[in-house]
């Protein structure tokens, strides 16, 4: 891995049109400005993780509901409903 | 077209059914076909069923029937892969968790999926929101029966 120091307000380049810039550093936080083409998904690594994880949670422990547990979840849901 | 799947082993359904995911969904990036049909008598309930992948299936409704104010940005990366021109056409779903005890229902509220209908293309969404976990409670526990419940479980 590529490991490098920058300040505040400095900026990495990674090929020719992404760019990370440090915006401030507090403590232990820093906050960085990304900029980079619309094709470039971005995201904080824990959220992608937690969904991933769950994704795959859902793929081998979620069997088929019975058919009146859903009715009873759709009427539920109903009555939750505001309005 | 027949789709070969885990829970319903091999069902049919015309082609005009498929919902193309060109990027997949978080963690299975190659599940680029799904189909949706229903899961239930009640319309309000969804299985969202992979095409390639058999054994990957969730149950899906839509998103304001679990959460009435739910609010996602739908940013021009995702209007591109959607090609979605208007962000109020698309259609946003959440998946559910639904456990042998139906009432312990959880939602997904950083990933939801968002689908195009007219395009039928869909992708799923990670969201940064404080205030929505992978696991929301859409029972509240002690008041099943009673307003929103937005933060519980929080």
């Amino acid at each position: 891995m590529l490991v490098l120091s920058r300040r505040k307000d400095e900026v990495i380049m990674i090929g020719d049109d992404i760019e990370i810039s440090i915006v401030d550093i507090k403590g232990d936080t820093v906050r960085i400005g990304i900029d980079a083409p619309r094709s470039v998904t971005v995201h904080r690594k824990e959220i992608y993780e937690a969904i991933r994880a769950e994704n795959l949670a859902h793929m081998q422990n979620q069997a088929v509901p019975d058919k009146a547990a859903l009715g009873n979840l759709a009427g539920m849901l109903k009555k939750k409903k505001p309005e | 077209m027949k789709i070969a799947t885990t829970r319903f082993g091999e069902i049919e359904l015309p082609d005009e059914s498929l919902i193309t995911f060109p990027e997949g969904i978080v963690g299975f990036p190659h599940a680029t076909g799904f189909v949706i049909f229903d899961c239930g008598d009640d319309g309000i309930f969804k299985w969202l069923q992979s095409v390639n992948v058999p054994e990957l299936a969730f149950v899906i409704c839509e998103a304001t029937l679990i959460v009435p104010h739910y609010q996602i940005a739908i940013g021009r990366k995702e209007q591109d892969v959607l090609q979605l021109e208007n962000t109020e056409n698309a259609a946003v779903c959440l998946i559910l968790t639904i456990p042998q005890d139906p009432t312990e229902m959880t939602a997904n509220l950083v990933g939801p999926i968002v689908m195009n209908a007219e395009s039928r293309l869909g992708m799923q969404l990670v969201l940064v929101n404080p205030e929505y976990d992978t696991r929301h409670r859409v029972f509240a526990i002690a008041d099943p029966s009673e307003g929103e419940d937005q933060h519980a479980g929080a």
